[in-house]
């Protein structure tokens, strides 16, 4: 074995390890390697029990989709990841496990743009935050009823049109947001619940159908997923963000045998930290989890994802092809 | 309609300790920003917590809410968006 195989073999080991504990099987379902030039990077940031997506697309535009929990948290993250700029935010919808760090965020990096519903929802920080988007001057842009494009270079960004406002569960009022690079998809659908996925799947169920990557709704919750729901969208894998040992439980079990059951493996930002992922346009493929990193797999480890992996698949998964 | 608790602080956590723990009669824990609490208080105290509903307040921030949202809505270029 000669000393690159070996390296490579250790890496898929490594992200084994981290399938095994989400699906509780042992081979490596995805492939796993070192950036590529070039690609549209999709990370899945790891900011405790909330969410914050940060995409950079290889022409350098940067887009940030929620911004976690904590008032600093979100800012923290990026300035360690030498992020200086951001040309859009976006709030999936009006609950602080979304927009608790945005504010921080516009403040310092300030954006052209700022994506968010409408919806009646609000607290005195969410105020607060849209005080400060219009004391920033920052372009405000909404979902509408039809959906909207918004162009990254060559990444493209959907906004999904607006369900009516859900007056009970701001979760239904989610921003839904579909990502497209050549044949590579992500779907964001923020914390959306039944009836508000129900609508998309009644509306636009084009967008919806069959992406790449799937961010589970609600942080892995029995109310984010359902059978119908993934039998559209028809993910190759699903991600999610949630704290350790979290309160709420997530991920609720259900889901978990909903993913294992329909065999989508699953990664946490829970158990692997920030979730990289990254493409060209065709294939795709998981940048080694932060968590992961300096742990040690076992030789057994090795061999197995060895013999099952580097003979026989393809270095890279290819996405499957769509004509959207 | 407000709700009264009664609440024992049972003890502080974080590293410092900043964290207050407390417990309802039924032994469900809420934490709380030990700032909160009137000085002085320490584990063993028994605390009285009221919550209420402001009416007045919630009508206010969602008018205001509002009102900020739509000056806002104003300045979208609407359509599609090239960044």
């Amino acid at each position: 074995m000669t000393i690159r195989h070996r390296i490579r073999s250790l890496a898929l080991a490594v992200l084994s390890l981290g399938f095994a504990l989400t699906c509780g099987e042992g081979r490596a379902q995805w492939p796993f390697q070192r950036p590529s030039a070039n690609p549209v990077a999709v990370e899945v940031l790891d900011v405790g029990q909330g969410d914050s997506i940060l995409i950079r697309s290889p022409e350098g535009k940067t887009v940030l989709i929620d911004a976690g929990p904590t008032k600093d948290g979100a800012l923290r993250v990026l300035k360690r990841m030498g992020i200086d700029h951001l040309d859009l935010v976006a709030i999936s919808h009006h609950h602080s496990d979304h927009y608790g760090g945005m504010e921080e965020v516009v403040r310092e990096l300030k954006p052209r743009y700022f994506l968010a519903s409408s919806s009646g929802h609000s607290t005195r920080t969410y105020l607060r935050l849209l005080k400060t988007v219009e004391a920033e001057g920052i372009t405000v842009v909404h979902p509408t009823s039809r959906s909207r494009k918004i162009e990254l270079g060559s990444v493209e960004l959907t906004i999904f049109p607006q369900a009516p406002e859900d007056h009970q569960e701001e979760n239904n009022n989610s921003v839904g947001l579909r990502l497209k690079h050549g044949s590579f998809s992500m779907l964001f659908p923020g914390d959306s619940e039944g009836p508000e996925r129900q609508f998309w799947l009644e509306h636009c169920s084009d967008l919806v159908r069959d992406c790449t990557i799937l961010k589970l709704a609600h942080h892995g919750s029995r109310n984010g997923t359902d059978a119908r729901w993934l039998g559209t969208v028809r993910p190759e894998l699903a991600v999610a963000s949630m704290g350790v040992d979290n309160e709420y439980g997530h991920p609720h079990s259900e889901t978990v045998r909903l993913l294992r059951s329909e065999r989508i493996p699953f990664l946490r930002t829970d158990q692997l930290g920030t979730i990289i992922i990254q493409s060209d346009g065709r294939g795709w493929n998981v940048v080694e989890p932060t968590l992961l990193r300096g742990k040690r797999p076992t030789p057994e480890d090795v061999e197995r994802v060895a013999a099952a992996t580097t003979e026989r698949s393809p270095s890279r998964r290819e996405s499957r092809s769509r004509t959207r | 309609m407000s709700t009264r608790l009664s609440l024992s602080l049972d003890r502080f956590e974080g590293k410092g300790k900043e964290i207050a723990v407390l417990l309802t009669d039924d032994g469900e824990t809420l934490n709380i920003p030990r700032s909160l609490l009137p000085s002085g208080s320490k584990p063993g105290d028994v605390l009285a917590l009221s919550i209420e509903h402001n009416a007045a307040a919630t009508r206010e921030l969602a008018e205001e809410t509002r009102r900020v949202e739509e000056k806002l809505k104003d300045g979208d270029p609407g359509g599609d968006i090239k960044l």
